[in-house]
């Protein structure tokens, strides 16, 4: 087989063969994009809903601990503010910023690699800057709550449930940066060795291919 | 014109290129149909934002090329396991002479290249010139000369004495 031959062997004979025909194939991918698009507007309705009721419901939660004077539960119920509005900040971002597949494919895994390197660093940091505060607000809400009302001991129940928060924080924390390290920077390190080929490339000379 | 007949009949003369493209990328055994599935996908969610700015060939190899890229990162772990594989499957249809076997020995020969070279021969096979192939992956026109070039190379190496 000579290389010259390549285009017409290709455009002739390398047709597929998939065993079902273009409209079958049509229809099913428009049911798929009609289910996409369901879920995409449910996800955005639910994402809403969240933000709606989970930052006021904080922020209230806050005025009421502000209000009552203990410091540290105050503390605790800011710490919780601030990551729980953190977490929804970045969640919003990452979901919505999917490269456009229209782009030229330079651009486009170049925004591709972007996005997973925001991806990586959002599971590699996802314990320091949600987990942990929401963990330790908690605690500080359940556990000083208790003691400074009129110097009751500790609730025992809840220092349990603060304990059960801790762990159940250390452990989505482990499983994200597992995450990252596995899955997440594999696909983006062969993504940039793809872009450095194409970018290697651009920078040599002319060519005579033709 | 609704989108779906817009990708019909943006069909009628490019859907032997999205199969080759899904055939080409796919990465395991039964995972080009999935694959040709996805790019009808995310061409038909892609259409209502074509403005015409370039060709409808161009800006549709772009969006199958794209979808194929991001989708071998889903289906990543197949790599390995299709690189050490004889090719058994996906191998396009062809009549019942030599042919046949030339067509597979040309899938094999694309599945074996890296992903950017993968993507010119494709295009060049299928018929799109050098500036055209430059559109569609962001290479300039001499790049995309020096990869077919280098490619050639690679293939007469391979494949001519055959």
């Amino acid at each position: 087989m000579n290389f010259d031959e390549v285009r017409r062997i290709w455009r002739e004979e390398a047709t597929g063969d998939f065993g079902r025909t273009r409209v079958e194939y049509l229809s099913a991918a428009t049911d798929r994009v009609a289910k996409l698009d369901a879920k995409a507007r449910r996800m955005w309705w639910i994402g809403t809903v969240m933000v709606i009721v989970v930052v006021p419901t904080t922020t209230l939660l806050a005025i009421m601990q502000i209000s009552r004077g203990y410091l540290v539960a105050t503390l605790g119920v800011v710490l919780i503010t601030i990551s729980v509005v953190m977490l929804a900040i970045r969640w919003r971002r990452l979901r919505g910023a999917v490269p456009d597949p229209t782009l030229p494919v330079s651009v486009a895994v170049e925004a591709q690699v972007a996005r997973l390197l925001a991806w990586e660093r959002y599971k590699n940091t996802v314990g320091w800057w949600f987990l942990g505060p929401f963990a330790v607000g908690y605690l500080l809400v359940m556990t000083s709550d208790k003691v400074d009302l009129a110097g009751n001991p500790v609730s025992f129940s809840g220092v349990r449930l603060s304990i059960l928060v801790i762990v159940l924080s250390v452990f989505l924390a482990f499983v994200n940066r597992r995450d990252a390290r596995l899955k997440v920077r594999p696909l983006r390190e062969e993504l940039e060795s793809w872009l450095a080929d194409l970018k290697d490339s651009d920078l040599e000379g002319v060519s005579d291919a033709r | 014109m609704t989108h779906k007949d817009t990708l019909l009949a943006l069909l009628e003369d490019h859907d032997a290129a999205l199969r080759g493209i899904a055939i080409t990328y796919a990465g395991a055994d039964g995972e080009e149909e999935d694959l040709y599935q996805e790019i009808l996908v995310q061409v038909l969610r892609s259409l209502p934002n074509f403005r015409g700015n370039s060709a409808a060939g161009t800006w549709l190899y772009r969006v199958a090329i794209n979808t194929a890229v991001t989708w071998r990162r889903k289906a990543t772990k197949h790599a390995s396991r299709r690189a050490s594989e004889p090719l058994t499957h996906g191998v396009p249809a062809a009549s019942q002479d030599s042919q046949r076997s030339q067509a597979a020995i040309l899938t094999e020969f694309l599945r074996t290249l890296g992903g950017p070279d993968r993507s010119v021969l494709l295009l060049y096979m299928e018929g799109l010139s050098y500036e055209e192939i430059a559109d569609v992956t962001g290479l300039s026109v001499n790049a995309v000369g020096m990869r077919l070039h280098r490619v050639k190379q690679t293939f007469t190496e391979r494949f001519v004495e055959r």
